[in-house]
């Protein structure tokens, strides 16, 4: 009769056993925040006794690194910019905070004599649900203008993501294992390792809200967002115009080859979608209509990021928003 | 309720410490209550339809063996379906869309079922057998054309009757297609068969042939059963073994292996290369077709291990339906290796009653080719899987027909390695027109084989690491357990490799929530 516990089973059990109380015991506070993968509304953000506040890079929240103070100066215009890679990123492969559209718009509102402050909360890989967490954070820092990005590229992140956040916390017995840091570690590790290095560009581009693959000239749906990301946003606009405080929603732009092989430049209707959110504080620029008259090869490094003098464009084009549309609210 | 879901598990375990404290009676009574509740989770309505099947194959069991009961008991079990349906109905609705009078003329039959068997036992004895062996191979046939069929062929006649520039406005009733119908009609015509044919006895306790068609692991997607493999376990206890239970788990664990961390990160690719209006060239075309076999075998198989796995855990055998089958040398090779217990049925309950391979090349030919179309429309209600059980019936006929390959698939060396790979790159096109959702996209998929340069902007070699990244472990898994002549495990490895080995499967299935994908064949 054989023994009920095999020696490899009991193997088995002691090597994953071991490996979780290795990393209990190894890994740091913030590797273990970071299974929260930006779902941890402080993440980030450090607040000091001076009353300033850092912007940390860090796993899963990899801001740029900057300092602001938690109140804001009188007579400052204070922007926060919520977005992803786009934002993150001046061109693929080179993050310089002062060549991205977020900085440059403080520059270009100082130049036109308002005084401004920019504060780049752009995170690659974030999309509408996880900067939904941000901009409740942001709004405690009285800013008198968001820049929300809206994009269609991370849903698929933004889906796992969220359940995984949402079952490390959980108590429910179906997200036990969700709480070993063992499987959440090797889950963070495949996931940025392998995945995103194999896999990424592919999912993206079949997230639940597309109908269509890479080429077709014009997406069937009209509203790009799934189910989730619309009541995010929605969430999100409801939240700023509770804090009175006006948004401006920038639409995506992607340049892609219609079927006859040429470059386009198309958005999955998402300035359609953005236009049916504005009016009452909420206002839109549209990078479709911005970019779409310019040479494709020199606006994009690649689908979808932005060459380093199209950020100096969106950051001319928003200032001007602002100055046309937001100014009467500078420094208040 | 799916495999992959914390409710089977709960399921599982409570079956399985319940299970083996009960007597021989209480274990069917609790198998079946648990197959109910199992298959209840999905749509309790259409629970109606499985025990429709119950009543009037238990009954015609009987019958075709000889065996006669009172009207009384016929007619009490006939009402059950109907009252289960009117009961559920009346407490509880349900959000899936099926015309009630639908499901209440199915649940209703049995009525009906209890007029013609008492109608049938006034024929000569001789007819007699014949006609409730017709009768229930008619119902079975009759459930699962009409709910599995009646959209696709309707629609079709509308649709061509409207070409025609005929529109009669007809309105079609709704019709959903109830989980496992394929599989448990199958199973129930084998049954009525292989009794009349004098292979196997009936069940002649009601609860027990009911805990046998519904059998909770393999109700929804088979392994599709034959009464005298599966039947005589349900007439006798099960005596626990250690080796049993430690054969279930493992089974379990490959199976969670084959399909959360083979077939759901290779379907990411799958699902992209045949997404609608996505503009392929051949390296697409290849490598999307090389992940959907690779998911769909991980996928299927995985449920049947999973499947045989639970029953093992309960000291019940299922039968095997997988053996290497990409390592298949030619089509007949590849039919004798994958899903295994289906392509057995359409052998023995279809081609050879056609003939076989009696009479002329001609009729061999016609009657191959048939069993397969209807193979491929056994799969679905859609004209790509006509197309590919055609297609797999083209292939064996060019196989027969065609003198020396036999031989030449049977030879060893790296003439077997070629056979191998020609059958594995048949078996891909095939798989592209299972996969397409319509001809044209079979055609635009075809097309593609001949772009070899084109502006793609999406690199086919990163997402073809992924694909390796887990193909290549099943491989392993597969070359090992094949070298083992075990399906489980190599024994001939030293036991502490073997533990590394399953804490590897474990983290493999435990970090790859690529989310949850439904079992393909669960559609079936």
């Amino acid at each position: 009769m054989p023994r009920l516990i095999q020696p490899s089973f009991l193997l088995c059990l002691l090597v994953l056993a071991a490996a979780e109380i290795f990393l209990h015991c190894t890994l740091s506070p913030l590797a273990v925040a970071a299974f929260q993968y930006g779902h941890h509304p402080d993440s980030g953000f450090q607040e000091t006794a001076d009353g300033m506040v850092h912007l940390a890079p860090g796993p899963m929240r990899d801001f740029f690194e900057q300092t602001f103070s938690r109140e804001r100066r009188p007579g400052v215009f204070r922007v926060f910019t919520l977005g992803n890679s786009v934002e993150y990123w001046d061109a693929v492969g080179s993050h310089i905070l002062s060549n991205t559209y977020p900085a440059r718009v403080a520059e270009e509102l100082n130049r036109r004599g308002i005084r401004a402050e920019s504060i780049n909360l752009g995170v690659t890989g974030y999309g509408t649900v996880r900067n939904e967490i941000l901009l409740r954070k942001a709004l405690g820092y009285a800013p008198n203008l968001i820049i929300f990005k809206l994009d269609v590229t991370n849903e698929y992140l933004e889906k796992t993501t969220a359940e995984r956040a949402r079952a490390f916390k959980s108590l429910w017995p179906q997200d036990w294992l969700w709480k070993s840091y063992l499987i959440q570690t090797g889950f963070k590790l495949k996931e940025t390792r392998l995945l995103e290095h194999t896999l990424f560009s592919v999912i993206r581009w079949t997230a639940p809200g597309y109908t269509t693959g890479k080429k077709e000239a014009r997406p069937a749906v009209k509203l790009p967002f799934d189910e989730t990301s619309r009541r995010a946003l929605d969430e999100c606009l409801q939240l700023a115009r509770e804090h009175g405080v006006p948004v401006l929603l920038v639409t995506q732009a992607f340049n892609q080859r219609d079927i006859t092989g040429h470059l386009q430049i198309i958005d999955y209707g998402l300035s359609e979608f953005a236009a049916t959110r504005c009016g009452h504080g909420v206002a839109m620029l549209s990078l479709l209509q911005l970019l779409g008259t310019l040479p494709i090869e020199e606006t994009f490094t690649d689908q979808v990021h932005l060459a380093r003098p199209t950020h100096q464009i969106v950051a001319r084009a928003i200032a001007d928003a602002v100055e046309r549309q937001m100014h009467p609210e500078a420094g208040k | 309720m799916s495999f992959i879901s914390w409710s089977y598990a709960l399921l599982l375990l409570v079956v399985f410490f319940t299970y083996w404290r009960l007597p021989w009676r209480g274990r069917i009574w609790l198998l079946l209550a648990a197959s109910y509740v199992f298959y209840g989770c999905w749509d309790g309505r259409f629970l109606a339809l499985l025990l429709t099947s119950t009543t009037v194959d238990f009954f015609c069991g009987l019958a075709i063996a000889g065996e006669r009961r009172p009207v009384t008991h016929v007619a009490a079990t006939a009402a059950v379906p109907f009252l289960w349906l009117g009961a559920y109905t009346l407490f509880r609705q349900q959000g899936a869309m099926v015309e009630h009078w639908i499901l209440a003329a199915a649940a209703g039959f049995p009525v009906f079922f209890a007029v013609l068997y008492q109608w049938l036992w006034r024929l000569p004895a001789d007819r007699q057998r014949r006609a409730f062996m017709l009768l229930s191979i008619l119902t079975n046939f009759g459930v699962l054309g009409f709910f599995k069929y009646f959209n696709f062929f309707a629609g079709s006649a509308l649709a061509l009757a409207e070409h025609l520039g005929w529109s009669p406005g007809w309105l079609l009733p709704h019709v959903i297609l109830p989980v496992g119908i394929s599989f448990y009609t199958f199973q129930s015509i084998s049954y009525a068969v292989d009794i009349f044919k004098d292979k196997a006895q009936p069940a002649r306790d009601p609860v027990v042939f009911a805990a046998y068609l519904s059998f909770f692991p393999q109700l929804v997607a088979g392994p599709i059963e034959r009464p005298n493999d599966l039947l005589p376990q349900f007439h006798r206890a099960a005596v626990w073994d250690t080796a049993n239970f430690h054969r279930g788990l493992k089974l379990i664990l490959i199976g969670l292996f084959k399909k959360v961390f083979v077939g759901d990160n290779c379907a990411l690719v799958a699902n992209y290369a045949f997404a609608p209006g996505v503009s392929l060239d051949a390296p697409w075309a290849i490598l999307g077709t090389v992940a959907f076999a690779f998911q769909i075998y991980g996928d299927f198989s995985g449920y049947t291990d999973i499947a045989r796995g639970s029953a093992r855990l309960l000291g019940i055998h299922l039968n095997h339906n997988f053996n290497f089958p990409y390592f298949a040398t030619s089509p007949s090779d590849f039919w004798r290796r994958w899903h295994i217990t289906l392509s057995s049925w359409f052998r023995d309950y279809v081609y050879i009653p056609l003939g076989g391979n009696r009479g002329t090349v001609a009729r061999m030919c016609f009657n191959l080719w048939l069993t397969m179309l209807l193979a491929g429309l056994w799969h679905g209600a859609n004209w790509t899987f006509i197309i590919w059980g055609a297609y797999h019936g083209a292939l064996l006929i060019f196989y027969r027909l065609t003198p020396g390959l036999e031989k030449f698939s049977q030879s060893s060396g790296w003439r077997a390695v070629l056979a191998m790979l020609a059958m594995f790159a048949f078996t891909l096109v095939g798989w592209a027109i299972f996969r397409c959702a319509t001809f044209g996209d079979f055609i635009h998929w075809f097309g593609a084989l001949g772009k070899w340069r084109s502006a793609e902007e999406i690199l086919w070699w990163r997402p073809a690491i992924w694909v390796l990244c887990h193909a290549l472990p099943l491989l392993a898994l597969q070359f090992a357990t094949w070298k083992a002549r075990d399906e489980v495990e190599n024994t001939a490895w030293p036991w502490t490799i073997r533990g590394l080995a399953y804490a590897a499967m474990f983290l493999a299935v435990a970090t790859s929530s690529a989310g949850t994908v439904a079992f393909i064949y669960f559609q079936f």
